[in-house]
């Protein structure tokens, strides 16, 4: 499935967004959800992600590694992680785009998942996605502003997710059928 | 006959609707443990390793078992259907994939623990490493000679090839005044029974004796896999086939977990369960359908069929075990079904894909056989102007012309197509329906009527198959108190067959039908027989019972005429009573006799009878024919049931949403023992028949990850969308079977397919609607309406 995020414009210069990005502490730091955040090699981190959302909750073990980088405008993002529910991978481009006020991100991608998260969870996805996203950038604009980030446990994340998504599951809910109507 | 062609409700529906039944998941033995799997979550990767260390350490957890073990210490999976015996090809797989996956739920790993809470929970922390190959998840794109290859050991993806013509289709093409072509398409479904699949399995080593409890079709043939499997003595084997909530074709063996379970509970020296979870049933318990069937069809301007060139592609999913394969040559021998074609050609590929393999479903493939030709006449009604019914009409084989040789070589027993379709039109009262719609449509609603035509072969009996065989047998055994015990080698999954055989029982000895016992599903009990398909359990198995309870009236007949010192010839049977014909006052009751036998046989009466009353006889059908090149054919259906069909829908233009108002059928299946039952069967084809073509849909994302894994996407059909459903029964006396019955076991499911395509077309006079690829869908139909065309002056539809 292709996956496109976008910030809020983030009032901060490119270069300073750039530096909060690729900063592996401030990574671990500010990620939702996540447990561990290891370097493993120059942009090759390991990582253990806890979500708390119906079918996509559980602890997921993977890698993520960052590429291409063009400071301060964009770097590729690659990742892949393994959990009882199933696996995801992904890749994305990060754009920095420097615009009127600030810095705005644009991050564009596909993403493939599988095991009972594709039958569960597969249209959950996008909305976890897009919350996950945005919850990262917040606390992107926090760091930067000297703010504590808000400190996000799984839980407390997973109900901000679900209140994301629980509009289009209701929809599929009402809406039987869904699947077979998108034939 | 006294009980033949009654309505007698089913001596089952006292438990059953009690909530009293037994199914597997009811059986609890002592120091059970339970089974999860672990399946695959790709669905094309080798196996690099699997880590069961996690989940070994989760206490509660007695054995983590993998597919090394399982090569290791058993066999490969036994094919229920000799794929090379069809000229098919075939993998080896095994109760636990070992080396490769080949679809997404592939069990790769299983776990055994004190509880299901456990088990599955530690299932969730085996670690599989996987290799992901590339995946190939449609038909065509599997037949592209650079695709992946779901078997690298063929040289293509085609599970099997067929070829069947008569006549010089080419020049009749050619010839033909009308030519038209296109695709019909039926999309990707299963049965989903509400019982999942379940197993129990006891193993005990002091008697070296293994009971199997299993929500199975077949006990016998799956005894004779598991000994094969786990090349354990046959006898040393019990197979039980309690209660089954709904089987339809998906039940019959061989899955992995079968002999997986067993294994288990080898391997502990402890009873172990499994119950499927709905996700793994429709990831991993056999899916049907998806066929695309390309065609060239020639007519001439009355509406005359004289020529098709068809294609058959099957999408069959990943290899296996299971006989599924085998429906998409059924779709390529039934065609043209129930027309006369005289130039007609029909080429099969079944093609293997990284998605579930497919399993028997209902329909088992003669299914779309029937939805493809009510889709081609009306494709020529549309073409020619001649009314649809009248094409049917035109080009229908005639009742004087069975039996009848079609194209693939197989052979029609019987039938009166235009009968029934008469019958069937008058039911309807197409004059008075046309008013109707012409009313609403006045007020802006939009009806429309639709026809189909169903030709259902039944009794199927294939060479070389332990599973698909043309017989089956039975014990019939009248007790000291003059009660009947009948031990059947057919099953029943929930159909109530077991009501019909003790009708069949009851006639034939003259006992009240409350005096008969029916006893199925047991290997240990039972005669050896084949168990429930193809509609064979009245047809073959009601017919053993004929012979058996027949055999035992007659041994009684002769003590009875030695008794009353008469010739045997001078004795009548009339209500279990035997009486000297003309002199009624000279008789012996039923009971008498049954005294005489067990109390006497030195006696006078009995000592020149074999002593016992109890007789165990095998059916073989007719019609069948399984030497070609000896008798110029080849034919595996002793019985060809069909039926006309009709309905009225209402659509909603905005939406494509449609609602069925009205069913009906006139349905021919032959002698029916017991028309309540047979209703029930059709009424529940109907239904599965509407949710297949409107409702129910399996679908796969790309990569081969199976989206709809719960109900909640894969939507069956409820009370709401089924209408009140009509049935009227023909009757042609089928010329082969000893009590005349043919099968209705899979009436009713064809008819929907076309019949709501037709129905929905005719709700759009004004428009060329054309319908031919299902699900029918709000968003396909809606879509189809407003990008259909006007259409032409000059075809009308005024049947």
């Amino acid at each position: 499935m292709k996956v496109e995020v976008e910030s809020a414009v983030l009032p901060h210069p490119r270069e300073e967004v750039w530096r909060v990005l690729l900063d592996p502490e401030a990574l671990a730091r500010l990620l939702p959800g996540v447990e561990r955040f290891e370097t493993v090699a120059e942009d090759d981190y390991a990582v253990v992600v806890k979500l708390g959302v119906g079918a996509v909750r559980g602890t997921y073990t993977g890698r993520v590694r960052l590429a291409d980088r063009q400071p301060p405008e964009r770097y590729r993002l690659e990742g892949e992680a393994k959990g009882a529910p199933g696996w995801a991978k992904g890749e994305a481009v990060m754009n920095l785009l420097a615009v009127d006020g600030g810095t705005r991100i644009v991050a564009s991608g596909q993403a493939r998942v599988g095991g009972a998260i594709a039958g569960v969870g597969q249209r959950m996805m996008e909305g976890v996605a897009q919350s996950m996203a945005r919850a990262f950038f917040a606390s992107v604009d926090r760091e930067l502003a000297g703010r504590q980030p808000e400190p996000v446990t799984a839980a407390g994340f997973g109900w901000r997710v679900l209140l994301d998504v629980v509009r289009s599951f209701f929809a599929r809910l009402l809406g039987r059928g869904d699947a077979a109507r998108r034939r | 006959m006294k009980y033949i062609g009654q309505r007698i409700p089913s001596v089952t529906n006292r438990a059953l609707v009690a909530g009293r039944g037994t199914y597997t998941a009811d059986v609890s033995l002592p120091h059970m443990a339970h089974v999860a799997v672990v399946r695959s979550t790709l669905a094309s990767a080798r196996i690099r390793s699997v880590d069961a260390s996690a989940a070994e350490a989760v206490p509660g957890v007695l054995a983590v078992v993998t597919g090394a073990e399982i090569v290791r210490e058993t066999r490969p999976l036994a094919d229920s259907l000799d794929p090379a015996a069809a000229g098919a090809r075939s993998v080896e797989t095994w109760a636990l994939a070992h080396d490769r996956v080949r679809y997404v739920g592939e069990a790769v790993a299983a776990v055994v623990a004190e509880d299901r809470i456990t088990a599955h929970q530690a299932a969730r922390l085996v670690e599989v490493d996987y290799e992901e190959l590339p995946a190939v998840v449609d038909a065509e794109q599997a037949l592209a000679p650079d695709a992946p290859r779901v078997a690298p050991e063929w040289p293509d993806n085609r599970l099997a090839q067929a070829h069947f013509e008569r006549g010089d289709v080419e020049t009749a093409l050619r010839e033909a005044e009308i030519v038209l072509e296109g695709v019909v398409s039926q999309h990707r479904y299963t049965a989903a029974p509400l019982e999942p699949r379940a197993y129990v399995a006891d193993y005990d080593r002091f008697r070296d004796q293994l009971v199997f409890w299993a929500s199975t079709q077949n006990p016998h043939p799956l005894r004779v896999f598991l000994a094969r499997i786990l090349d354990m003595p046959e006898v040393r084997i019990r197979v039980i086939q309690p209660h089954v909530g709904g089987a339809f074709g998906i039940k019959i063996p061989t899955f992995q977990e079968e002999p997986l379970v067993a294994y288990l509970a080898r391997k502990l020296g402890r009873p172990v369960k499994y119950v499927s979870e709905r996700r793994e049933d429709l990831l991993a318990g056999g899916h049907a359908r998806e066929e695309r069937i390309h065609y060239r069809v020639g007519c001439s301007r009355d509406g005359r069929i004289t020529a098709l060139d068809t294609r058959v592609v099957a999408d069959v999913g990943a290899p296996a075990a299971l006989t599924g394969w085998a429906m998409a040559y059924l779709t390529a021998t039934c065609i043209p079904t129930v027309y006369k074609v005289p130039h007609c050609r029909t080429r099969l590929d079944a093609v293997v894909t990284h998605k579930c393999p497919w399993n028997a479903y209902r329909g088992f493939g003669k299914e779309a056989a029937s939805f493809f030709m009510d889709r081609i006449v009306e494709k020529v009604a549309r073409a020619t102007g001649v009314d649809r019914v009248e094409v049917r009409l035109r080009n229908f084989i005639q009742p004087e012309e069975f039996p009848y040789e079609q194209v693939s070589g197989v052979v029609l027993d019987s039938g009166d197509y235009p009968r029934a379709l008469r019958t069937l039109l008058e039911r309807i009262d197409v004059p008075a329906f046309r008013e109707m719609q012409a009313a609403a449509r006045r007020e802006g609603r939009r009806l429309g009527l639709g026809f189909g035509q169903e030709l259902t072969p039944e009794g199927c009996a294939l060479p070389r198959s332990i599973l698909l065989g043309g017989w089956d047998g039975a014990t019939v055994r009248v007790n000291p108190s003059g009660q009947v015990t009948v031990l059947t080698g057919v099953t029943s999954p929930g159909t109530g067959n077991e009501t019909g055989i003790a009708q069949i029982a009851a006639d034939a000895l003259g006992v009240p039908i409350e005096d008969v016992k029916v006893v199925q599903g047991d290997t240990d009990l039972c005669p050896y027989g084949l168990g429930n398909y193809s509609s064979r359990s009245i047809l073959l198995g009601g017919s053993a019972v004929h012979l058996a309870a027949t055999e035992i009236r007659e041994k009684m007949r002769r003590v009875a005429a030695r008794k009353l010192e008469i010739a045997p010839d001078d004795v009548e049977v009339v209500d279990g009573v035997f009486l000297a014909v003309g002199a009624p006052s000279l008789s012996i009751g039923f009971r008498e006799v049954v005294a005489l036998v067990y109390t006497d046989c030195h006696g006078v009466a009995v000592c020149e009878v074999e002593p016992g009353l109890e007789s165990t006889r095998y059916y073989r059908s007719q019609n069948i024919y399984h030497q070609p090149e000896r008798e110029g054919r080849f034919n595996a259906y002793p019985s060809w049931p069909n039926q006309a069909v009709a309905c009225i829908v209402e659509v909603d233009p905005e939406t494509g949403v449609f609602r069925v108002l009205r069913y009906v059928g006139v349905h021919d299946s032959g002698v029916v023992v017991n028309p309540l039952a047979a209703e029930a069967q059709i009424h529940g084809g109907v239904a599965q028949g509407i949710g297949g073509a409107a409702y129910e849909a399996l679908v796969y994302d790309e990569y081969g990850q199976l989206l709809t894994t719960s109900f909640m996407d894969y939507t069956l059909p409820t009370a709401v969308e089924i209408p009140p459903i009509e049935v009227e029964h023909q009757e042609t006396r089928s010329p082969f079977s000893p009590l005349g019955t043919k099968g209705v076991g899979e009436s009713g499911i064809t008819g929907p397919l076309g019949a709501l395509c037709s129905a929905i077309e005719d709700a759009f006079p004004e428009l060329d609607l054309d319908l031919s690829a299902l699900p029918l869908t709000p968003m396909r139909v809606w879509r189809a309406i407003r990008e259909a065309r006007p259409r032409a002056a000059a075809s009308g539809a005024a049947g």
